[in-house]
């Protein structure tokens, strides 16, 4: 009798506490929408997974001496992980149409104002009961608004490891969400008539300079804001590895390999950060009412930025191509791109819309760097 | 040290929008003039004709590609000669 006693109580039925089985649930709905509704499933899958361990009673994955806890040491609290990935992210991306319309970093500057007016939202909300963000807690939950992943739980790390999990859940909710988010606030700002605007012809960009851009970027980023330096330095350092054609071995594995392995280990780490304790907060609704406010600001931003360059440029600027100055590359894009389709059939904006696309990756790793700077 | 209360918090959250939308505009401005820069510098330098260095394993590989398509054009040609005028 003592015995089925023993064995009763390490079987993990009379373990589970409430908190637990609610967090696995969260896990799996995560897996089910990472699986049968194909949101951002690189990371939700295995954020998923991670939050299922995580919580299994008994296991310890997240505690010293378990998997989990050693992969968020190694990874995420050093930083590691999420700028490996930036690395990744910069040997896959294209300066191309950014070089040949440098007044787009104008718009991947003004969609960041989604950030820090969500900042100013997040301290606001202390004042309702329940809520008691810290400057440091406020400045990791408007860097949803970057639509970042790897921006947000670098910075997070940095600034509020208690509140990783939420801020990258919600970060990569809401990119996989940019089609849904985004085309209403587009349509709502601009009139049928700026929707159809043609933009000419991007010039075709040399090899040179998009050797000299990546290293311009890191050069300025040392003199003015050596704290951007791990994200803007990991993420030019790809984009060189890439436009420089001399390593693409190098480049390759940056941006397949290197980047597959780093996000199974960077989603199981966010995941075993979906603990009861950590995550069933009223907090936890806050960052995701945060994040969705963050992204629309932002997105409504560098609509009317366009806008405003439009009237002052002399070559054609269809507003639309302002909300991709959120990075969520390159959903964001493609988004600007239907949009564009649906009021002019033959107007493609893609490439226009990946200008400010890869200039709000880096407005918001600079954003970041300076939040660091301010508050860290 | 009390805890700062919410208006000062919201004081210092202003000042940080304020400075940090400053900030991000100044970098990105100057990353603009940069890359203005950068295309007249490499407008101004351009690159010399690339000569042609054709190494004997690629030209053995082109002459071999030569062949394929040789072969595929002739291939191609029978086949539309057994069937119907392409219509195209």
């Amino acid at each position: 009798m003592e015995k089925i006693q023993i064995l009763w109580q390490s079987t993990a039925i009379p373990h589970f506490e409430m908190g637990q089985i609610i967090m696995m649930l969260v896990g799996f709905g995560l897996l089910y929408l990472a699986i049968v509704k194909k949101f951002e499933p690189l990371l939700l899958l295995p954020i998923g997974f991670g939050a299922l361990l995580t919580n299994i009673p008994l296991a310890g994955f997240s505690e010293v001496g378990g998997l989990l806890h050693y992969i968020y040491y190694i990874g995420v609290d050093t930083g590691i992980f999420p700028l490996l990935i930036f690395m990744g992210v910069g040997a896959m991306t294209d300066f191309g149409a950014l070089i040949a319309n440098p007044k787009t970093l104008w718009l991947g500057a003004a969609a960041q104002f989604g950030i820090f007016a969500t900042l100013f939202g997040a301290i606001a909300l202390n004042a309702l009961p329940g809520f008691e963000f810290t400057l440091q807690d406020a400045a990791a939950i408007a860097i949803i608004g970057g639509a970042d992943g790897p921006t947000a739980i670098f910075l997070a790390s940095k600034l509020a490891p208690e509140l990783l999990g939420a801020i990258a859940v919600a970060a990569y909710s809401y990119m996989a969400l940019v089609p849904i988010i985004q085309p209403p606030i587009m349509k709502a700002l601009t009139t049928p008539e700026e929707r159809q605007i043609k933009m000419n012809q991007l010039r075709v960009v040399s090899k040179r300079e998009k050797i000299i851009f990546p290293l311009a970027v890191l050069f300025l980023t040392i003199l003015v804001l050596p704290s951007a330096t791990p994200l803007v330095g990991m993420f030019c350092l790809g984009n060189l590895m890439k436009e420089s054609g001399v390593v693409d071995r190098l480049s390759n594995t940056a941006q397949n390999e290197l980047i597959n392995i780093v996000t199974i280990f960077l989603g199981l780490a966010v995941g075993s950060k979906l603990s009861s304790e950590a995550f069933l907060t009223v907090e936890t609704l806050g960052i995701l009412g945060l994040g969705a406010v963050a992204f629309s600001i932002g997105t409504a931003a560098g609509v009317l930025m366009a806008k405003l360059l439009a009237k002052f440029s002399k070559e054609p600027i269809n507003p639309l191509i302002g909300a991709a100055g959120v990075s969520a590359v390159p959903m964001a894009a493609r988004v600007v791109n239907k949009v564009g389709l649906d009021a002019n059939p033959h107007n493609f904006l893609l490439m226009h819309a990946m200008g400010p696309n890869v200039a709000g990756v880096l407005g918001s790793a600079v954003a970041a760097g300076i939040l660091l700077a301010l508050v860290g | 040290m009390t805890p700062p209360t919410i208006s000062e918090q919201l004081l210092e959250a202003a000042s940080l929008l304020l400075v940090g939308m400053s900030s991000v505009f100044v970098f990105l401005s100057v990353l603009i003039v940069s890359v203005k820069l950068i295309t007249k510098f490499v407008e101004a330098f351009p690159e010399p004709a690339a000569t042609a260095h054709v190494t004997p394993t690629a030209a053995s590989s082109s002459f071999h590609q030569q062949d394929v398509i040789t072969a595929i054009t002739h291939a191609v040609s029978a086949y539309r000669q057994g069937k119907q005028p392409p219509s195209n």
